[in-house]
């Protein structure tokens, strides 16, 4: 069994970000979603409330589309994303696993990002519905 | 080939028998007094598990006083204060000084046996968490005696808990001491992230490792990401209460909803940081009960990952009733459906995996609790649907629906899993098994009592009872709902009394136990003694037990890895954090006095300020600093050489850079302080959308002039270049004459950074803002506040580094000691940077 250095170290902390795009692009969109939408229908940018809304709409419809996008693109081109954060390819005897894990991982996200950004096609952007 | 001894093995044997000695020797338990300096991770798990479980009992016991006052209507056995008090002390109990802490212990109990190390890889890092926890702990709860407990709820919503509505030190108790506590959760968190990731055996990859390690993974993360948030809530609140920074008063542009936003971003992950690690210990509970292992080991990966990040989306659930828009709700209630997803995935994997059982499934006592939880926490889990539906929580919020629900996902899931490992476990620190009579009896009692006296409590919520109340009118109709709820909390308690019997009666610290019981897979029965397991095994399989019969036999003749000493201390091999393959053998501290003094003087230090000794928490405070010298002093051993583990692998003994474990340590360090700010900037900006009226430079005095954040950011830079050239100019091994430079540099870098604090500090007071005005001015100084903390930090690292220059500790070979420093000081100058621009570039922007 041989040694690994300080690069195999870095490697490992980038397969660990790897397993996680998903999730990880998420957190981002539920960040851009929420954050956008609480202030633009906080400060009411708008006279005309309508082109407010329609901006909450878009944001979220946009960001969703994006977020989607990019976590589709990373579980289907594994070996170009695994080597922009990691330098290099897994190990081979990982790979299986890792790129399984990630895959659901990115399925998963996938699933609640979709299901989030639905809210915007359904509900008013700013209404307390009560 | 010899038989017995078979050659692929990474030693030959038959081993020399004073290596054994040798063993017992180095990792051998200190005895009478000494026994406090501790850090043997069954010893320290043993107590941490023991002191967790007495505060499940006292808060049980206030449990059972608040059910008495509400068995019937209009009773007043309890004041109505003092009910107040103990439901306060009861919630923040359960969820601080129990459910995490026990968690945390079973983490440092079990992951070195199961991981086949010597150790967890900062052994007095887990002793101090432990001390630091149970001296606050007894401190926090014994408030209750002398009528200073705090009265705000577990959650402690401002206003109520401002100083307007809760004078006293009774609320500053809960901040400062749950605000402690929370630190010793982290440095718990530290110990289990990197001690999973690099103290694994060779061989265990993360596909082969157990799932109650990716459990405890998980958990320690979201403990990085989520405590902060609280952590910064605590911080904020005792301001205002203590200095009249107006945070949370709407009066002066605050806003008491930052205080839920913050509590929540931490609560909602908090019910997972507590359900993760017992679903993980059942799943590693049910293949050893089926003898058959675990049905999709990847999805459960994967569950647990998922639920551990989606769970951070759902915060916004316990607020749907506070006016925030309706599509913002839909967010968060799709979140809230979307993580029910992995936690269904988990339920049925482990229904597969008992249907898919070699033989029937083993019903005894571990398997009973198991059961007993798949029952509970299923219809937890479908009442957290339910009120994840945002018209269905209108109606049921604050009522006892809620408090029935929180109890079907907490007792059920985490109790009851507790439960069964403390009979399945037992046996792995214990001479003797727990009793399976006496189990049953604990497991039906509590069981039914459980049932009994939180079921009707669904029907009393959508009655209309509400939570928090002291008592209720009779003609309100509650009256047999509750008295039913008492009862069955009163048989409850009898189970658990009975459990406590079956310890007093069994429980008999010490090896020497039946070897494998059960008949697991897993490594942590393997045989073990004071040092782990004699050798290190070579891992092939996620059950090496199953997969190769002789391989306890091979370990204990020291046949596998490292089957002795080498270097003649605690010492344990570090690993690749994907592959498992062997790095470095890390030197390990032993039993020390120097972190149960840290323990004992930070608590000091926050306990003393909240009763306002103010002086006394100063001296304390100080002590503690000086503890954590002498502790750090005493680590960062030198290289003693590249040391023989067996199977032709030779490794070094020391290692510097992204290798190292304490490299790897300081990154979760500033993951820790990166979330706290974060949840600052999250702060400011929620603040200014709340009240932009009282921004600068219309609200407030305006900016001060450019310069001085340029200064500011100057400062920063500089220093940040100083340290990295000091690290050019590191000294050789040996070499006879110290560069002053070098520390000269690093003492320049320390004082630029306090510079750049002071300047910006200095620029707002100048323009005569004051903290106290409104909510824009506070935030202004709490960001000055954070990095000055952080800077602190630094600073002391930096001398510590200078120290060990001075004292020829510290060269280019031996350089952990100044790597830490210079990773906390560019974390804290970036810091500094995004602050300043922050604080001066925003309300330009806007202005």
């Amino acid at each position: 069994m041989r040694r690994m250095g300080p690069r195999s170290n870095l490697q490992g902390m980038g397969t660990l970000v790897f397993i996680l795009v998903g999730p990880i692009v998420w957190s981002v969109h539920l960040t851009v979603i929420y954050g956008s939408q609480s202030l633009l229908c906080a400060l009411n940018l708008s006279e005309d409330r309508s082109a407010g809304n329609a901006a909450v709409v878009t944001i979220i419809l946009f960001a969703t589309a994006v977020c989607i996008a990019a976590v589709g693109f990373s579980a289907v081109r594994i070996r170009f994303v695994h080597a922009l954060i990691a330098r290099g390819d897994p190990p081979a005897d990982q790979m299986g696993f890792i790129v399984t894990i990630m895959r659901i991982l990115a399925g998963l996200s996938i699933l609640a990002m979709f299901y989030v950004g639905l809210g915007a096609v359904i509900l008013p952007a700013c209404d307390q519905l009560r | 080939m010899n038989q017995q001894y078979p050659a692929e093995l990474p030693n030959k044997g038959p081993r020399p028998k004073e290596e054994v000695e040798e063993l017992e020797r180095i990792w051998a338990t200190p005895k009478g007094f000494k026994l406090l300096t501790v850090v043997n991770n069954t010893v320290v798990g043993t107590i941490y598990i023991g002191a967790a479980f007495l505060f499940f009992v006292l808060a049980g016991i206030l449990a059972l006083l608040m059910r008495t006052q509400l068995a019937v209507a209009d009773n007043n056995f309890l004041s109505q204060d003092l009910y107040n008090q103990i439901f306060t002390v009861h919630g923040t109990t359960m969820m601080f000084l129990f459910a995490v802490p026990i968690v945390e212990a079973l983490g440092v109990m079990l992951l070195p046996q199961m991981l086949a190390a010597r150790d967890l890889p900062f052994p007095r890092l887990s002793a101090f968490a432990m001390w630091a926890y149970i001296i606050g702990g007894l401190v926090f709860f014994s408030t209750i005696f002398y009528d200073m407990a705090p009265k705000g709820g577990w959650f402690m919503y401002p206003p109520l808990t401002l100083t307007e509505y809760s004078p006293g030190n009774n609320a500053d108790f809960w901040l400062l001491g749950i605000g402690f506590i929370e630190i010793s959760a982290i440095a718990g968190a530290i110990e289990i992230i990197v001690g999973v990731l690099r103290t694994r055996p060779p061989g265990m990859t993360l596909a082969k490792m157990p799932i109650f390690a990716w459990a405890m993974l998980i958990f320690a993360a979201m403990i990085v990401f989520a405590f902060p948030a609280v952590i910064l809530a605590t911080m904020l609140l005792e301001l205002e209460r203590s200095f009249g920074w107006p945070f949370f008063t709407a009066a002066l542009g605050g806003d008491a909803l930052l205080w839920q936003h913050l509590f929540w971003f931490f609560g909602h992950p908090e019910v997972y940081i507590i359900f993760l690690p017992a679903a993980g210990l059942v799943s590693m509970m049910i293949p050893t009960l089926a003898q058959t292992p675990l049905i999709g080991y990847r999805l459960i990966v994967v569950a647990l990952i998922a639920t551990g990040f989606f769970s951070f989306g759902l915060w916004v659930h316990h607020m749907f009733t506070t006016g925030i828009p309706g599509l913002s709700l839909a967010f968060f209630s799709a979140a809230s459906m979307a993580v029910a997803i992995p936690s269904g995935i988990q339920v049925f994997s482990w229904i597969a995996t008992i249907a898919a059982g070699k033989r029937p499934f083993r019903i005894n006592v571990p398997s009973l609790f198991i059961l007993g939880f798949l029952f509970i926490f299923v219809l937890g889990g479908l009442t957290g649907v339910m009120v994840a539906v945002v018209p269905f929580d209108f109606q049921a919020h604050d009522t006892y629906f809620i408090v029935a629900h929180l109890h079907y996902v907490l007792v059920g899931g985490m109790v009851f899993p507790l439960f069964a490992t403390f009979y399945y476990w037992a046996p792995m620190v214990s001479r003797k098994m727990l009793s399976e009579r006496l189990g049953r009896w604990a497991f039906w009692l509590m069981f039914i009592g459980f049932n009994t006296a939180f079921f009707p409590m669904h029907i009393t919520g959508l009655a209309g009872m509400p939570r928090r109340v002291w008592t209720y009118s009779g003609y309100l109709g509650w009256d047999l709902l509750n008295s039913i709820s008492t009862a069955g909390a009163f048989i409850m308690a009898t189970g658990v009394l009975i459990f406590i019997i079956d310890l007093i009666r069994n429980f008999r610290f010490g090896g020497g136990g039946p070897e494998n019981p059960w008949n697991a897979g897993t490594l942590e029965f393997l045989p073990n003694d004071v040092y782990s397991t004699r050798s290190v095994p070579h891992v092939t399989s996620r059950e090496p037990l199953w997969d190769q019969p002789d391989l306890a036999q091979q370990v204990r003749e020291g046949l596998h890895y490292l089957p002795n000493a080498p270097t003649g201390g605690r010492e344990t091999i570090i690993t690749s954090v994907i592959e498992a393959k062997p790095q470095y053998l890390m030197q390990m501290a032993g039993s020390s006095w120097t972190h149960v003094a840290a323990a004992v003087f930070t608590a000091g230090f926050f306990l003393l300020l909240t009763i306002k000794a103010v002086a006394i928490a100063l001296i304390s405070g100080v002590l503690a600093i000086v503890s954590f010298i002498v502790w750090g002093w005493q680590l960062d051993k030198p290289d003693q050489g590249e040391v023989d583990i067996g199977g032709g692998i030779r490794l070094p003994t020391y290692m510097t850079g992204p290798s190292s474990h304490s490299w790897w340590a300081m990154v979760i360090v500033m993951l820790v302080a990166a979330s706290l700010f974060v949840s600052y900037i999250f702060s400011y900006l929620y603040l200014w959308i709340v009240s932009p009226e009282v921004w600068a430079p219309a609200g407030s005095p305006a900016l001060p002039p450019l310069t001085y954040p340029v200064n500011s950011a100057i400062l920063l830079v500089f220093g940040s270049v100083l340290v990295y050239r000091a690290g050019k100019r590191l000294p050789a091994a040996g070499q006879l004459h110290l560069p002053l430079l070098t520390p000269a540099m690093l003492i320049l870098a320390a004082a630029f950074l306090a510079g750049s604090v002071g300047v910006e500090v200095l620029g707002h007071l100048r323009t005569g803002l004051d903290p106290s005005a409104n909510s824009y001015s506070a935030m202004v100084y709490m960001g000055s506040f954070l990095t000055g903390q952080a800077a602190f930090a630094t600073i002391i690292l930096c001398a510590f580094a200078c120290g060990r220059l001075v004292s020829k500790r510290l060269y280019q070979k031996r350089s952990v000691t100044f790597d830490n420093a210079a990773l906390l000081y560019w974390y804290t100058a970036g810091q500094g940077l995004c602050g300043l621009v922050l604080i001066h570039g925003f309300p330009r922007v806007i202005g």
